[in-house]
């Protein structure tokens, strides 16, 4: 008897799968209904490579770098961990993606909205993978960036301390907070996300995958029919001009290899990025954290003052409130993006705003006290020369951008003579009017040449 | 194949299987949807006291399957939580960062006060200091910034930044503290200048004895 007959014997499975395999879906589902999937298949990804790296990977302060560094020169380690890598940047972009989609679409109205809030649960399970997944390599950028990210944790009020210490084991960050992060990455997220996986894709194949909005219905208006009536008869109607579940199976396949084809050469072309050996005593390091936290990172420099704890408490609060309870909010029966402007419109907000906060933490210069500026300096005057050499004796790049070099935290000065006098200048560095720090014992020779040189800087 | 179950039809199925998961809680009778959805596959209910047993068991099973799922639980979550019912709580409504830095736990002579010029300019040096991880008493390097601005005080800094916890470096033409993450400044004895730091860098514990400087533990919660 043939193998797989005699399996199905036993395990009777053929009837589903042929049922699973040939239900029918509607017609207009697309491309852009093989983001999920996608996800999904990155996730299989990530879960055999991350199973690969944990078989060497030593969860300790001591010993994490080492045993990466390790694992890079094993035979397709370094391969191994940069598709992890690669793939994690990836499933991010893929879930937001995913999220865009179902959100425009408003695929997450009845009978759907289930879905959306264990959807929304396994977004945040994924930045939880992502926040605890780089703390392990314990490099520099993993050791910085959890600082803080778990000291925006403890911006909670009340119960901050308490988040923080939870978080990192203890008020300190050591050696306890890799093992707890590793604890986490590996047992306690994914029991989460496989749990949340399969209630998901449960749902998807109980009520069917939504149907891509018209903008004119498929089905004619019935009088006095309930609004839950008339959403079966025309998901009827939509499957009924649908095609059998397998044939979209091939989209998916064509997706998933040109992810893994992206992703793959993205770990042998670039790898799996790694900085010197994690030093908690490391001045003059700046700490940024990876790209898909740059938005939170950046929306730092928007919240300032005594409050600020509690307003990145209510806003991150607040923001995940709505998300999850989206459907709820938004009880509209319109799908059609046409026929639901505000929704649409707030949601290209949101999206942008996003996406305007990453652009704008990943384009701004590292800079530090030790920071220099690079002027050309053959056409200064010696006293000018001198001026820079104060500009950059006093730290001036640390906070502002001077010929493309220099911090954000002030306004750039490459073209500070065009919009103020030499006195202006000097008045702004003796008695700033914003946040800025007085400079009042700058020497007076000191500071003509600064003004000296910063007039120049039209 | 045949079409998928009409919609209302799943969406009333599963609800009714919803109605029969929650019998087991006592605070819902739902005998009623139960015996809807089940009664065609058991004998029938009995006049007047319908799926009474049904319901006892469910709820018996409900009741030993929390208890057994609470001493395993809570157990664990104890454990996890063991640090953060150990460590200091500030308990506050505005709370913010705490310094990532090994606690010491105890005193280390940093050298005569001699080495430190009177003055504002601040030294950063490295100190083992005794610290306790993972339950063990040992060492650990950290680095601090020691300042004396009058002859007989020594002021000991913590070097992260009370905003979000970056290394703050020291700019010796400014005079002040920098931040490379938001602009925070701080002045030469920790005092929040400017930028988002919301309060002065941390302290430790500092003492001169027989004109040594020791440094202690680190004052939390300033």
């Amino acid at each position: 008897m043939h193998p797989i007959r005699w399996i199905n014997e036993r395990l009777g499975v053929g009837s589903i799968m042929r049922e699973f395999l040939g239900r029918p879906i509607p017609a207009n589902v697309g491309w852009l209904n093989t983001l999920g999937s996608a996800t999904l298949f990155l996730i299989v990804v990530q879960i055999t490579t991350g199973i690969g790296l944990s078989l060497y990977y030593v969860p300790s302060a001591d010993h994490a770098y080492d045993s990466i560094l390790h694992i890079d020169a094993l035979t397709f380690g370094a391969f191994v961990r940069g598709v992890h890598h690669w793939s994690a940047s990836a499933l991010v972009v893929l879930i937001g993606l995913h999220t865009l989609r179902v959100f425009f679409q408003a695929a997450y109205k009845y009978p759907r909205e289930l879905s959306w809030v264990v959807g929304t649960i396994l977004f945040i399970v994924m930045l939880g993978f992502a926040f605890t997944g780089y703390l392990l390599p314990w490099d520099q950028k993993a050791y910085w960036a959890t600082v803080v990210g778990t000291n925006v944790a403890a911006s909670a009020p009340f119960i901050g301390d308490f988040v923080l210490s939870l978080l990192r084991g203890g008020a300190a960050l050591t050696t306890d907070t890799l093992t707890r992060f590793y604890g986490v990455h590996i047992w306690v997220l994914p029991s989460l996300l496989l749990l949340g996986v399969g209630v998901h894709l449960f749902m998807v194949i109980r009520q069917g995958i939504a149907a891509n909005p018209r903008r004119t219905a498929i089905v004619e208006d019935v009088p006095g029919e309930s609004q839950k009536d008339r959403y079966a008869r025309e998901y009827a109607a939509e499957k009924h001009e649908g095609h059998p579940f397998y044939q979209s199976l091939l989209k998916d396949a064509i997706v998933a290899v040109v992810i893994m084809v992206a992703v793959g050469a993205l770990a042998i072309a670039v790898g799996a990025p790694l900085e010197a050996k994690a030093d908690p005593n490391s001045v003059g390091y700046v700490p940024r954290p990876e790209w898909y936290f740059l938005d939170m990172f950046q929306m730092l420099w928007y919240v300032s003052g005594p409050a600020e704890p509690l307003i990145i408490f209510l806003a991150g609060t607040l923001g995940f409130l709505v998300f999850i309870a989206l459907p709820f909010i938004d009880r509209s029966q319109a799908r059609h993006f046409r026929q639901r402007p505000i929704a649409t419109v707030l949601g290209i907000l949101v999206v942008a705003g996003i996406a305007g906060l990453t652009a704008q933490g990943a384009l701004a210069p590292v800079a530090s006290i030790d920071t220099t500026v690079q002027v050309d300096t053959t056409a200064l005057t010696p006293g000018q020369k001198l001026g820079l050499k104060v500009y950059q004796v006093e730290g001036c790049a640390s906070c502002h951008m001077l010929a493309g070099r220099g911090g954000t935290a002030g306004p750039d000065l490459s073209h500070v003579a065009a919009k103020l006098t030499g006195d202006q200048i000097q008045q702004q560095i003796l008695k700033p009017r914003d946040k800025m720090p007085p400079y009042a014992d700058i020497s007076t020779d000191d500071m003509a040449n600064l003004i000296d040189f910063l007039s120049t800087m039209k | 194949m045949t079409d998928e179950p009409h919609l209302g039809d799943s969406a009333a199925g599963a609800a009714a299987s919803d109605a029969a998961a929650v019998t087991a809680d006592p605070t819902v009778d739902a005998d009623v949807s139960a015996t809807a959805e089940q009664a065609p596959t058991i004998s029938p209910p009995v006049p007047g006291r319908p799926w009474a047993r049904r319901t006892f068991v469910l709820r018996a099973l409900a009741a030993i399957g929390a208890a057994l799922a609470a001493v395993v639980a809570i157990p664990v979550a104890g454990l996890a939580s063991a640090p953060a019912t150990k460590s200091p709580l500030r308990w506050s409504l505005l709370a913010g960062s705490i310094a990532p830095t090994p606690r010491s736990t105890g005193f280390v002579n940093l050298g005569p006060l001699s080495n430190f010029a009177v003055g504002g300019v601040p030294t950063l040096l490295p100190v083992t200091v005794p610290v306790e991880i993972g339950g063990a008493a040992t060492e650990a390097q950290i680095a601090v910034f020691v300042s004396r601005p009058h002859d007989q005080t020594v002021v000991i800094m913590d070097i992260h930044c009370t905003h979000m916890g970056c290394p703050v470096g020291w700019s010796a033409g400014a005079k002040r503290f920098l931040c490379p993450c938001h602009g925070g400044a701080f002045t030469a004895d920790g005092h929040q200048e400017s930028g988002p730091p919301p309060r002065p860098l941390d302290r430790y514990q500092a003492i001169i004895a027989n004109q040594q400087v020791w440094m202690g533990p680190l004052i939390e919660g300033a």
